[in-house]
């Protein structure tokens, strides 16, 4: 190791920079601290790529000699290599904070804001406190680098100093700082001051205590927020519907319930023809909770931006609002374009309590493909049958995105037909639409007909088909069929083969036990896993003996299933087993198998576990003491 | 699934570990399924089970399964075409004229994480749409991915409808042929100018042998790693381009904030990062 670093270390002097760079990220992976000084030389290098590798290996190696090499670098002449030693000790943390302790009340001001800027990144209560000495400073600099580290570290011990400070601050600058600072502490104690600072007549300042009072959160706030909304500049009421958005996010506050609804309506519709998109979002999601005719034709409006994110918001506010006639519906999309079409169709079902399957028939042929879609996926969560063999003939349309639409929308249709269709579909050459079959297949009740069409398919030609039937079978394993599957287990695809024994597993099916031990020596890994995992779950103690010789197999995965899987077993037998695998070579074994001794109560392995104990560290030492203080309780 | 927290930190440890990819707290709704699969493939009944296996496999097969479960992202062709442009009108012409001037006619692109393949098509297609004498240059297009399933799709490179929703009609007909099920496979002039390959990009001893580029893609792929493993990619990138080579990463990410060893530029209208 010592000469690896020495090599390193030599290279760090190459003419080849990627020589010097690979030689600096190895010596971080390495962490001798031996390495500092040479890595701190690279700062003066010419390459920026160079001095930046040089940087993340002491960060890497860290440590008090990292901090206590790197610190004096603060006074350095050079921005770039006091901005690297910032970085340094900030990222080291907590190991800086005693050295950073004693340079905030350094003689020079710009070595005190260095100090005060790491501290406030590394954020933790220590730091914290000596921030707070710094409020004392008699440098603006520094006292404003100290609100703003306290502010984004958000720790409320110090918010009184900042209130405070706040009382007696005359620094416009100062102000901004601590209204920012003290909004992001979202504590309440704070709103009197803020509410009063909203008089201000300073733009900045305003912004920022609209700011802060959003961050805080508190009820108070809506309604001054709200007030002021017409006698400030649009840039202005962009910021009060940001944090009229925050507080609207506190849940069980009925904040805008419990103002006039036509007020706030008044005052923030007219700012839907903002182009701010997050303004619209914001207003969507307050429009929500104000309960006024006029508010679902705001939200209407909305589903035709150009923003996804405002759509959703509306839809979601408009979710709200249901039940809602079928007139009013009708009438809405009769009005809409096609961009609103998609979108008001893709919510309405839960809009109304009444079955709309008539409304959506007419637009199943539109000419847009993404209306016949939403349409088509809109009726199949209606929960009758109506439309079914529309839904049946768009499988076929034109464009994929309908036919995985209509492909889906069968899975609520517990019809013959609609299983039949997407059976056919297993068989597509489209692996993309016999993949969406089969997850619809998946979670339906299967009659016999389906079950016999789709064992059938497990001798399907296309391979892709007869891994689709096992899965779908291996989901709702069918146990009146039985031994219809049992020839899957010579399947040429091992995906069939694996499947169907899950299947047998899932089923704990005594009676295949003989027909599934010889895929113990299947060719594939996964079936071979699967047999034993099966076998385990009919938890018939005469699979043991089958299941111990698997210990054997020079397969780490195969032994580490057969350790896991005797967890299913109580018993001399299944303990023995467990035993040899204590002394597997392998560290997963051995831990699969601790695990598994303490599981199933086999106390003869404890004087074997403690016999370990000697040989064993870490994980596996801890886990044997685990154990044994299962196993004697 | 019965997950226990700690049972996730170790998995998503693990993952990262691995090959980069960050997953916080709240997306376990996305590991679920995956895992939950892998687990029935494995026949594992227990998370504790399945994280033992793939903790301790020594070959780490059973962890590059999973992984490999984890990265099949979405793509599609001509996926953010001005930056693609950009690429074609703006940074191509400055590499192909110092190549030139070098006496050198060869191009070398890589796209890494190219999930099935649809990027370094795109370029192979936008190049000969778009370069006149680009049969006189010797272009190597190399696609790699973590994913070997993802790379299967990319050599057999037939795809469904909605992977070519932003093909012009025009290239559509000339590079790609409908399928008796409706796919398009695509023809052997554009498959044939790329080749794809198997690559962990936090694997620092195989991303080391990745030298003499022109040109890297990585869209869309840093915001799935968290900051230090962007920052180590980043900066492997940087050792695999040849001097004044250009980087694209996607509109969200940013070379800038990961690295300042790259030059920013302006290009018609855009912004591209070149080694300098």
């Amino acid at each position: 190791m010592a000469d690896r670093t020495q090599q390193l270390i030599s290279d760090l002097k190459s003419v080849d920079s990627i020589t010097k760079k690979y030689a600096a990220e190895d010596l971080g992976e390495l962490g001798d601290d031996r390495a500092i000084s040479h890595l701190i030389d690279l700062f003066e290098d010419e390459e920026i790529s160079v001095q930046e590798a040089a940087v993340e290996a002491i960060i890497k190696i860290g440590g008090t000699d990292a901090v206590r090499q790197v610190a004096p670098l603060l006074r350095s002449e050079r921005a770039s290599v006091r901005n690297m030693a910032s970085d340094i000790l900030a990222h080291i943390g907590e190991d800086a904070i005693n050295e950073l302790s004693i340079l905030i009340h350094d003689d020079d001001h710009d070595v005190r804001k260095f100090a005060v800027d790491i501290l406030g990144l590394i954020g933790s209560p220590e730091a914290t406190e000596k921030i707070i000495e710094a409020l004392n400073d008699k440098h603006i600099n520094v006292v404003c680098g100290a609100v703003e580290a306290l502010g984004n570290i958000g720790d409320k011990n110090a918010l009184d100093a900042l209130i405070e400070l706040l009382d007696t601050a005359e620094d416009p600058w100062l102000q901004f700082m601590l209204v920012e600072s003290i909004g992001k502490m979202h504590d309440s104690k704070s709103i009197k001051v803020l509410h009063e600072m909203l008089k201000q007549d300073d733009p900045l300042i305003i912004a920022s205590v609209i700011r802060s009072l959003g961050e805080i959160k508190n009820p108070s706030s809506a309604k001054p927020l709200i007030d002021m909304l017409d006698s400030i500049a649009v840039s202005l009421k962009q910021v009060v519907v940001g944090a009229l958005d925050k507080i609207e996010s506190v849940e069980g506050q009925e904040v805008f319930e419990s103002l006039d609804s036509a007020y706030v309506l008044d005052k923030l519709v007219p700012l839907l023809n903002n182009e701010n998109p997050q303004t619209k979002k914001s207003i969507a999601k307050i429009l929500k909770h104000v309960r006024h005719e006029k508010t679902i034709a705001a939200l209407f409006s909305l589903l035709g931006d150009h923003h996804t994110e405002v759509i959703a918001e509306a839809k979601n506010s408009l979710l709200s609002f249901a039940p809602i006639s079928h007139e009013q519906l009708e009438r809405y999309l009769s009005k809409s374009n096609n961009t609103e079409l998609k979108q008001l169709i893709g919510i309405i079902n839960d809009m109304s309590d009444k079955d709309l399957s008539g409304i959506l028939l007419a637009y199943v042929d539109h000419e847009d493909p993404e209306v016949r879609s939403k349409a088509v996926e809109a009726l199949g969560k209606t929960k009758n049958t109506v439309g079914l063999e529309k839904i049946i003939e768009l499988t076929s349309d034109v464009n994929r995105e309908v036919q995985i639409a209509a492909l889906r929308a069968l899975v609520n249709k517990q019809d013959p037909g609609a299983i039949q269709t997407l059976i056919e579909f297993l068989t597509s050459t489209s692996l993309e639409l016999s993949r969406v079959a089969a997850e619809s297949l998946k979670v339906m009740q299967l009659d016999d007909t389906a079950i016999n069409n789709l064992i059938d398919l497990l001798d399907n030609q296309q391979e892709v088909t007869r891994i689709m039937a096992a899965s779908i079978l291996a989901e709702n394993p069918p146990e009146n069929y039985v031994s219809d599957i049992l020839s899957a287990l010579n399947s040429s695809t091992w995906e069939v083969r694996k499947l169907i024994i899950d299947m047998y597993g899932k089923m704990q099916c005594k009676e295949v036990i003989d027909d599934i031990i010889p895929c113990l020596n299947d060719e594939e890994r996964y079936v071979r896993i699967a047999t034993i995992s099966a076998l385990s779950r009919m938890k018939d103690n005469r699979t043991i003996p089958y299941l111990a010789q698997m210990l054997d197999d020079p397969d780490e995965h195969i032994r580490y299933e057969t350790v896991i899987s005797l967890k299913h077993f109580t018993g001399e037998e299944a303990g023995k087993a467990l035993l040899q695998a204590l002394e597997d070579s392998s560290e997963m074994i051995r831990l699969a198998a601790i695990d598994a001794v303490a599981d199933i109560r086999y106390q003869p392995a404890i004087d074997l576990l403690k016999s370990m104990k000697d040989k064993e560290y870490d994980d596996v030492y801890f886990a044997i003491d685990e154990a044994i203080r299962k196993l004697e309780q | 699934m019965n997950i226990s927290s700690e049972e996730y930190k170790e998995l998503t440890e693990l993952v990262h570990k691995r090959s980069g990819l960050f997953f916080e707290e709240n997306k376990l709704y996305f590991l679920e399924r995956r895992l939950e699969n892998r687990m029935s493939v494995t026949n594992c009944e227990t998370v504790k089970d399945y994280l033992r296996l793939i903790k301790y496999d020594i070959r780490g097969t059973e962890l590059d399964a999973f992984v490999d479960s984890l990265t099949t992202n979405e793509t599609y062709f001509y996926r953010e075409l001005p930056q693609l442009m950009s690429f074609i009108q703006g940074t191509l012409p400055i590499i192909m004229e110092e190549k030139k001037k070098l006496g050198s006619r060869n191009l070398k692109i890589w796209s890494a994480a190219c999930s099935r393949g649809c990027e370094p098509y795109t370029i192979a297609m936008l190049l000969k749409e778009h370069v006149p004498d680009i049969d006189s240059w010797h272009v190597q297009i190399i696609g790699t991915d973590i994913s070997n399933t993802v790379l299967r799709d990319c050599r057999q490179a037939v795809y469904s409808e909605r992977y070519l929703k932003d093909v012009p009609p025009l290239v559509r007909m000339k590079y790609f042929t409908k399928t008796e099920d409706n796919d398009w496979s695509l023809n052997k002039e554009i498959k044939n100018m790329v080749q794809f390959s198997h690559l962990n990009l936090v694997d620092r001893i195989k991303m080391r042998t990745m030298a003499g580029y022109d040109f890297i893609f990585c869209r869309n792929v840093l915001i799935y790693f968290d900051e230090p493993s962007s920052k180590q990619v980043v900066s492997m990138f940087h050792d695999s381009l040849n001097k004044g080579g250009f980087i694209f990463l996607g509109h969200s990410e940013s070379v800038a904030r990961l690295s300042a060893a790259f030059q920013i530029v302006r290009l018609n209208n855009s912004l591209v990062y070149q080694k300098s």
